[in-house]
C-alpha cells in the first residue's frame, strides 16, 4: 500500500525525471531503466503543449508578427528555460519579453520584446482587480472643488510612453488581419485598460501620459491638466479630460479641503 | 496646506477644461451597456471569450512534438517596415 509519504517521493522523482530528461530519477519503480522513456516522452510533450499554448493566448501579437512556427518553437525553448512556477498558467510568461530580447533569432525583430511587453500588460489588466469606474456624472461639481481635487485611478490601468512608434504597431497588429504594418518613428503612448469585463487599449499622446503620470503620482486634477497643458500646448485638454473619463480610467474623486 | 484654487500654479483655463471636458463626456455617454458578467481565465488574441484559458488544453494524446528548433528558420508572421524619413526599409525577412 501506497503511503502518502512514498507518493510525494515518487511525484518528486518523476518531476525530476521529466525535467531531467530521463528516467533515471524513477528508476526504482520501473521494470527495467528503459521502459520509463516513452511514456515519460508523452508527459514531457504535454506539459511542452500547455506552456507554448499558454503562451500563444498570452502573447498573441508576438504570434502574429513572428507567424505560428517561429513561435511555438521559440516558445517551447522558453518553456525548457523557464517552466512554469505555477500549475495555473493564465499568466505565464512574465519572462517572456526580456527572454526574447537576448534570443539571437530575434535580432532582425527588434520591436519584438516591447510588443511582447505590451501583450503582457494586456494580461496584466485583464487580471487585475475589478473596479467600477466613475460616469461623468461624478465629475458635474463645482469646477473649482474639481479642478483641486484628487482621482484614484483604475486597478486595472496602464499606461506608457516609447520614443517611437511601438504603441502603433501593437495595436495595428492585434486587428484580425494584419497586413502592411508599419513602424513609425514618432514617440507614441498606450494607454490599456478594463473597466468592466473587456480589456481597451489605444494610443495615448503626450498630453494624455502627462496627464495620467501626474494623476497617478498624486497631483490633483488642475495640477494634472496643467501638466498635460505643458507637454502640448496645443492639446484640446477638455477632450482629453472627456476621452479619459469615457475610457473608465477613474474609479473615485477624492475632494480637497473644504477650507 | 490648503490645497484650494487659488494655488498659483493653477491656471484658470485649466479649471474650465475639467468641467468642460466633464461635460463634454457627460453628453457623449451613451446608454448604458448591459454588464456582462466578467469570465475569468481567458487571454487569447484579445478577445475575452469565455475558453478554457490560456494552458488548459488536453494534449496526452497530441501528436505536436515540441522538439523542433523552426525559429532557427525565417519569422513568417505580418511584415513590419521600418518607416523613416529616408525611406522604408524591410524589418522583418519575407519568405
Amino acid at each position: 500500500m501506497t503511503t502518502v509519504s512514498e507518493l510525494g517521493t515518487f511525484q518528486d522523482a518523476f518531476a525530476a525525471a521529466l525535467a531531467e530528461r530521463t528516467p533515471a530519477p524513477i528508476a526504482a519503480w520501473l521494470p527495467s531503466p528503459e521502459a520509463g522513456e516513452t511514456g515519460l516522452a508523452v508527459y514531457r510533450n504535454t506539459i511542452a503543449k500547455g506552456c507554448v499554448d499558454a503562451l500563444a493566448a498570452n502573447f498573441p501579437t508576438v504570434a502574429s508578427l513572428v507567424g505560428a512556427e517561429w513561435f511555438e518553437a521559440a516558445a517551447a525553448l522558453f518553456a525548457r528555460e523557464h517552466p512554469p512556477a505555477s500549475a495555473a498558467l493564465l499568466a505565464y510568461g512574465a519572462a517572456f519579453p526580456d527572454w526574447l530580447a537576448g534570443f539571437p533569432p530575434a535580432d532582425d525583430l527588434p520591436y519584438l520584446p516591447a510588443v511582447a511587453g505590451l501583450d503582457r500588460l494586456w494580461t496584466i489588466a485583464l487580471f487585475a482587480w475589478d473596479a467600477r469606474a466613475l460616469t461623468a456624472e461624478a465629475f458635474a461639481i463645482d469646477p473649482e472643488a474639481l479642478a483641486s481635487a484628487r482621482v484614484t485611478l483604475h486597478p486595472s490601468l496602464a499606461f506608457a510612453w516609447f520614443d517611437s512608434g511601438l504603441p502603433g504597431l501593437w495595436l495595428g497588429a492585434r486587428e484580425p488581419n494584419p497586413d502592411g504594418l508599419e513602424w513609425t518613428q514618432d514617440p507614441q503612448g498606450v494607454l490599456i485598460v478594463r473597466p468592466a469585463d473587456t480589456v481597451a487599449c489605444r494610443l495615448l499622446d503626450a498630453a494624455g501620459h502627462a496627464f495620467l503620470a501626474a494623476a497617478r503620482d498624486g497631483a490633483s486634477l488642475g495640477e494634472a491638466i496643467t501638466a498635460a497643458a505643458l507637454a502640448d500646448p496645443a492639446a484640446d485638454l477638455a477632450a482629453l479630460f472627456a476621452a479619459l473619463i469615457a475610457d473608465g480610467v477613474f474609479i473615485d474623486l477624492i475632494l480637497g479641503d473644504p477650507s | 496646506m490648503s490645497r484650494n484654487v487659488n494655488a498659483p500654479a493653477l491656471a484658470l483655463a485649466a479649471v474650465f477644461a475639467l468641467s468642460a471636458g466633464a461635460a463634454m463626456a457627460r453628453d457623449d455617454m451613451k446608454p448604458a451597456k448591459a454588464e456582462t458578467e466578467k469570465c475569468y481565465g481567458v487571454a487569447k488574441a484579445g478577445q475575452n471569450d469565455c475558453k478554457a484559458g490560456a494552458g488548459t488544453s488536453c494534449a496526452g494524446t497530441s501528436k505536436v512534438d515540441y522538439q523542433g528548433d523552426a525559429w532557427k528558420k525565417v519569422a513568417k508572421g505580418t511584415c513590419v517596415t521600418l518607416k523613416t524619413p529616408n525611406g522604408t526599409g524591410s524589418l522583418t525577412p519575407k519568405a
